[in-house]
């Protein structure tokens, strides 16, 4: 897999890139924030994703920033995660200037009105419900996040510790996040599609090239200190089944650590033969079904495990088998077929994520987020290169009980 | 015309035994999309869960490989599954690297056609299933969807919800006669999609193109399908404790799909409740904020389609929103939509179009749907015409039309006190 793209950077610091793919009718336009829940104050969580949502609000020269897209035939969403926020608009080549005009007069003349602030509060309340509070084990994330992370802000989630916080938030604190955080050299715009660089690039220059820039300070997180003993907690709710959730901190997504641990959740858990699902669902019957995955945070961050147990099967019975799985990596060497059957798996949804002109957009400013969109080339053989060995070490190293944390989920009898 | 549709069409060749496969190359794409449709629907079954069980086990073990085997197989070639059991029709769509698609294709044959439904893969199902069932008894959204069913179809096939006593009844030689009867050759279509060769039609015709899996087509076997069969009764409210969200749904059976009508209607579908920009999202959600999201859309369905508007609510706020609900649908009904707003609405609706069919995988896609509607690509040309010739007043008299109140099917789950 290759994709190849041209960057520049402007004057007032917005990296500009595009991506030629003739192979389509729309072009996508996606910009990223570099500014995630990770930023907030920890007694105003949720507050990156509610800001998100007043970006929709209209501004000085868009009074109505869906209709003029809308109009000409554009979609829009966006998205925030712990790391970043992502805006996305798709559009025909022939209005692709209005994504720049909509986008740049967001960028420097946000509106923000009392009652706008106060409607999408209402909105993201009902969001938080939705997702978390009103759906059987939506609470799960709420509840392992602040039990792996003692002292980083991975400890709360992007909807936030609870919806007081968000209630809480006041139009200052909306103006200053602005002011901070949304400024042309806190950005990364990426445009894909059926487009000429030189003509994207000018139409950036003449959009964005005036916002001023914002110079940041620096971020600086706090550090989380190493886990040195395993950590438990139990709760009880009104939900059907028993659950087990396991989390174990693991290095950043740049680093060799993540590749190694995608394959490993794949060994366990990607498939009908992986070796949960064979030994743990169809054999012993202890779960009727259970998941290994990558937090993949830019950010050190952590492999997860969550398995619904069988009726009948006890928390310390089940945890036992997943823990001798694993144990099973940290002795043995995984078969070369094995390790070449994950990794060609890998490939395969490798494409898939790079299919369409919008996935490719996202990957490469995402990839220049954590360092360069170059690297984004480099995920196929990074993943070809893990060797069994390695992968035996890494989860003798990180895959313990002293840097475990572990919930019981219980049914409510 | 903003799109193709040409690209709609795709090449068509027919097996020796007169399997159609429709075909959408694509040589800048090193994946492959193979699907394979049969009219093997819960709308045929005897007995609930035999339908969608059939599908899902389809490769969990056959006549020459056990079920680890050959998901070891599949999955060696990074090679993924997907089972659709829906109401009508069945599908299993095979993914994989072009590279792969010589080794993969034989395995396929495997899968569709040499299932045999071992016991304890049934058994590992009925446990996940189970599982899942009880997990959706405590959602909203997925209470709601079935009281929605079991109100507007009542006793039909459609209707027909899952009850915890139908996992245990569940058996084997269910699931062997369903195969045997309704996964032939002629209830089957393929759709291939993607960076393939000519080399592997062939292949496709050497494994599926004899008579040796010959049998009965089951669209013989519908009934005479007629509205006033359906229930009278109108309302259904659940409760459910501690729901901090009520589930709204409301909606009514609708005209086919195919039929004349449906361009006009879905247009003002779309005015009402199908954008982001909607009139049910810019009062419900962007004025009141009394939900995440409020959404209307068509459940495309043989023998009737349904129309519904759903939506999770603030539990306290359900009456607003059912009443806010009839005031826009009365609004429809009464007063033109202004020119700027249906400008608004052929762009985006227009837009969302050439979205959706932007990849060759989404044209394959489409197949579906189009022989469930017995449709093809004249069927969005007709749309697209409609949308940019339909008045205001159109608009309005087919608002009229379609939208009676009086023929609405409500439920809401989790309500508050009302």
């Amino acid at each position: 897999m290759q994709i190849d793209y041209n960057e520049t950077v402007l004057e007032n610091g917005l990296k500009v890139q595009v991506h030629t793919d003739r192979n389509t009718a729309m072009v996508a336009f996606n910009l990223i924030y570099d500014v995630g829940s990770k930023d907030e104050d920890p007694e105003k969580t949720g507050f990156a994703h509610l800001f998100e949502h007043l970006m929709f609000s209209g501004s000085r020269h868009v009074k109505d920033f869906d209709a003029e897209l809308d109009k000409v035939g554009a979609a829009n969403n966006a998205f925030t995660n712990n790391d970043f926020t992502n805006y996305y608009i798709t559009i025909l080549p022939d209005a692709l200037e209005t994504a720049f005009r909509v986008e740049s007069d967001r960028m420097r003349y946000l509106t923000i009105t009392r009652k706008k602030l106060d409607v999408q509060k209402g909105v993201v309340v009902e969001e938080f419900k939705e997702r978390c509070l009103n759906q059987p084990y939506g609470d799960a994330d709420l509840l392992i996040r602040p039990l792996c992370y003692q002292t980083h802000p991975y400890a709360w989630s992007t909807i936030g510790k609870k919806p007081e916080h968000i209630e809480s938030v006041t139009l200052d604190d909306v103006r200053r996040f602005y002011e901070t955080y949304y400024k042309p050299d806190n950005a990364i715009l990426t445009v894909a599609g059926p487009v000429e660089p030189e003509a994207v690039f000018e139409m950036a220059r003449r959009w964005f090239g005036s916002i001023p820039g914002g110079h940041r300070v620096p971020r600086r997180l706090p550090v989380e200190e190493p886990q040195t003993a395993a950590r438990r907690s139990e709760v009880e709710r009104k939900v059907p089944t028993d659950v087990l959730y396991k989390a174990f901190h693991i290095d950043r997504r740049m680093s060799p650590d993540f590749y190694v641990f995608d394959l490993v959740s794949d060994i366990l858990s990607n498939g009908e033969s992986s070796r949960f699902y064979t030994s743990l669902v169809k054999e012993r019957k202890l779960f009727t079904s259970v998941n290994a995955y990558v937090s993949g945070d830019i950010e050190p961050g952590m492999f997860l495990v969550s398995g619904f147990l069988e009726k009948g099967v006890s928390f310390e019975k089940a945890e036992a088998a997943v823990n001798e799985e694993i144990d099973r990596m940290a002795t043995e060497e995984v078969p070369e077929e094995e390790l070449r059957k994950v990794k060609n798996k890998l490939e395969t949804a490798l494409l898939f994520s790079n299919m369409k002109a919008l996935d490719k957009a996202m990957n490469l400013g995402y990839f220049e987020l954590m360092g360069s969109a170059a690297l984004l080339n480099e995920e196929d053989r990074k993943y070809r290169e893990v060797r069994a060995d390695e992968v035996r070490q890494a989860v003798s190293r990180c895959l313990c009980g002293s840097n475990c944390s572990t919930i019981y989920y219980k049914a409510v009898k | 015309m903003k799109f193709d549709y040409s690209r709609l069409e795709p090449e068509t060749r027919s097996l020796a035994n007169g399997i159609p496969v429709y075909g959408f190359p694509d040589a800048s794409l090193d994946l492959v999309r193979l699907e394979f449709i049969f009219e093997a629907g819960a709308y045929f079954q005897q007995k609930p869960l035999q339908a969608a069980a059939c599908c899902s086990l389809i490769g969990a073990g056959t006549r020459n490989f056990p079920a680890r085997v050959i998901s070891e197989k599949l999955d060696y070639y990074g090679a993924y599954v997907e089972r659709y059991p829906d109401k009508d029709q069945a599908s299993v769509v095979f993914y994989c690297m072009s590279r792969y698609l010589e080794n993969v294709i034989p395995l396929c044959v495997e899968a569709v056609r040499r299932s045999v439904f071992p016991e304890e893969e049934l058994e590992t199902y009925v446990r996940k299933q189970h599982q899942k069932f009880l997990v959706d008894r405590q959602k909203v959204s997925e209470v709601s969807r079935r009281e929605f069913y079991s109100l507007v179809f009542g006793s039909h096939p459609y209707g027909r919800a899952v009850e915890e006593t139908d996992f245990q009844a569940l058996r084997r030689e269910d699931l062997q006669d369903f195969y045997k009867r309704f996964y032939v050759a002629e209830n089957c279509k393929i759709v291939l999609a993607g960076g393939y060769s000519s080399r592997h039609l062939a292949m496709l015709e050497e494994g599926f193109g004899g008579k040796d899996w010959s049998g009965e087509r089951s669209d013989g076997r519908l009934g005479v399908f007629s509205l006033a069969d359906l229930p009278a009764e109108r309302r259904a409210d659940k409760p459910m404790e501690g729901a901090l969200q009520a589930s709204v749904r409301i909606g009514m059976p609708l005209c086919p799909v195919s039929s004349p009508d449906f361009a006009a209607f879905k247009v003002v579908d779309y005015v009402l409740g199908g954008y982001f920009g909607s009139r049910l999202m810019r009062n419900i959600r962007e004025d009141k904020g009394y939900t995440y999201g409020i959404s209307s859309y068509v459940i495309p369905l043989r023998q009737v389609p349904v129309w519904m508007i759903s939506s999770e609510v603030k539990a306290d706020c359900t009456g607003k929103v059912l009443s806010e609900i009839e005031r826009e649908i009365a609004k429809l009904q009464k007063k033109p939509v202004p020119d700027a707003e249906l400008e608004r609405v052929r762009q985006a609706y227009m837009g969302d179009f050439v979205r959706e069919l932007d990849g060759t995988f989404d044209l394959a896609e489409r197949m579906k749907f189009f022989i469930l509607c017995g449709i093809g690509a004249d069927f969005y040309r007709r749309n697209e015409e409609v949308l940019f010739s339909i008045t205001p007043e159109e608009i309005r008299r087919t608002a009229c039309r379609f939208l009676d109140p009086a023929a609405f099917r409500i439920v809401t789950v989790g309500a508050g006190n009302r």
